[in-house]
């Protein structure tokens, strides 16, 4: 073959290439696009007992609302007016935050924020937050992370994830017990591992816990779409959750991303070096 | 001996069981029937609802019931046919915070008095309560469910 045909030839399979690369990079857009219709579509399937939870979550203090206002205008005594003043002012608060929570449940996520998110390093900094909490007492956490690859993800919804997972933790154990934080990874797929030795979560709920407004929390304390939430956005990642739990003796919440989102940069490297620690939580502590 | 009213007795417009398990919400309520002259029971959940209407020494323990259907440690549908079955004689209202057309439908037919939706207006639940209590007054039998 003459430097003109092999030419030719290579000039051919350049263009075949990048033909190749071309129809795999639309495969890819259309399976991206797919995706998001399904996890739109499975967002639509739970409206229905979103909107029951939701009009159960609103209109109960509504009800309640309405009838401390209509005593109000009767009411003589200034004691009782300020008590249920106070009651709805109570009342109304607990409306905006159901209201918070479901905008978040409901937004739909956009690809453009996502970037390369360490998961060892949300997990650290979600610890700072969670221990600010009134209720996280005397509880000691042992952290011990592997190094895992970076998650290709929003890190707002990350956060959320585990802001979710290690106030549950914390709300179980009631200002004492162990919260136990891992990272690893086996075959490219990331694990999370939080552990707690709270109150466990009876056998009989556990079927319910991920539907959106369940809730063992007293009525006020707590809209039930925590967990909600965390299964939409590790849903939304392709990942999964896996729970070990006996009541009396703790939960285990196992969150899982599979390889595939992995960052682009994960394949060369790892998310920081692999550390553990244990530290006693005590309330005054500022890290 | 004609049989008197124990709550009517004491001069009250009746009894009325409110069960919700949110304690708010029974305040709101209990508060709203109490200026109006109603007794006051309440309980947040089945449980307590079947312990207050069996430990009542009164034939006829409460003259209305107002009760929610969504409670997180009771089947609030299964409570209301309960007390559909026991206690045929007393009035059941239910207070649901979702417009569920079918499930009103099939608790109406089951005997319940009205399907509010909440929320629900003073005047509104003050006449349908009356309306309840009344109706009870009217077809009360002095006679205790079992189970």
């Amino acid at each position: 073959m003459d430097a003109q045909g092999a030419s030719h030839e290579e000039s051919g399979r350049y263009a075949e290439r990048n033909g190749t690369e071309e129809a795999l990079r639309e495969s890819e857009e259309r399976c991206r696009q797919l995706q998001d219709r399904l996890i739109q579509a499975e967002k639509l399937a739970s409206l229905g007992t979103l909107v029951s939870g939701m009009a159960h979550e609103i209109n109960n203090p509504v009800q309640c609302i309405f009838g401390m206002a209509e005593i109000i205008l009767d009411e003589q005594d200034p004691a009782k007016i300020r008590e249920y003043a106070q009651d709805i002012i109570r009342l109304s608060k607990h409306i905006a935050t159901v209201v918070r929570d479901v905008s978040c449940y409901a937004r739909p996520g956009s690809r453009e924020d996502e970037i390369d998110v360490d998961l060892c390093e949300c997990l650290t900094e979600v610890i700072k937050m969670v221990r600010r909490c009134p209720h996280f007492g005397t509880v000691e956490v042992v952290t011990q992370f592997q190094p895992i690859p970076r998650l290709r993800a929003r890190r707002v919804e990350i956060d959320q994830v585990f802001i979710n997972l290690l106030s549950n933790a914390v709300q179980a154990m009631d200002g004492r017990g162990r919260l136990d934080l891992a990272t690893y990874s086996q075959n490219g797929t990331m694990f999370v591992r939080i552990s707690d030795t709270g109150c466990g979560i009876p056998k009989a709920l556990m079927h319910q816990i991920f539907d959106p407004f369940f809730t063992t929390k007293e009525p006020g304390k707590g809209t039930g779409l925590g967990l909600s939430i965390v299964y939409q956005i590790v849903n939304q990642y392709g990942g999964t959750i896996g729970i070990k739990s006996e009541e009396g003796n703790g939960s285990t919440f196992t969150v899982q991303f599979p390889a595939e989102n992995h960052s682009e940069e994960a394949h060369d490297g790892v998310a920081g070096p692999c550390y553990g620690k244990r530290e006693a939580g005590a309330r005054a502590d500022s890290q | 001996m004609e049989w008197q009213d124990p709550a009517m007795e004491s001069g009250k417009l009746g009894r009325v069981l409110i069960v919700n398990d949110v304690a708010v919400v029974r305040k709101a309520i209990r508060a709203t029937l109490a200026n109006a002259g109603y007794d006051v029971v309440e309980a947040e959940n089945d449980e307590q609802a079947i312990r207050i209407l069996w430990e009542m020494a009164d034939p006829v323990p409460v003259n209305a019931i107002l009760s929610d259907l969504r409670m997180p440690q009771s089947n609030g549908t299964e409570l209301v046919a309960y007390f559909r079955r026991q206690y045929p004689a007393i009035p059941v209202v239910v207070l649901a915070a979702y417009p569920d057309v079918e499930l009103a439908v099939s608790l109406m037919r089951q005997g319940v008095m009205d399907f509010l939706v909440k929320p629900v207006l003073q005047d509104e639940l003050l006449a349908v309560v009356k309306r309840a209590v009344e109706q009870g007054a009217t077809h009360r039998s002095p006679v205790r469910g079992v189970d």
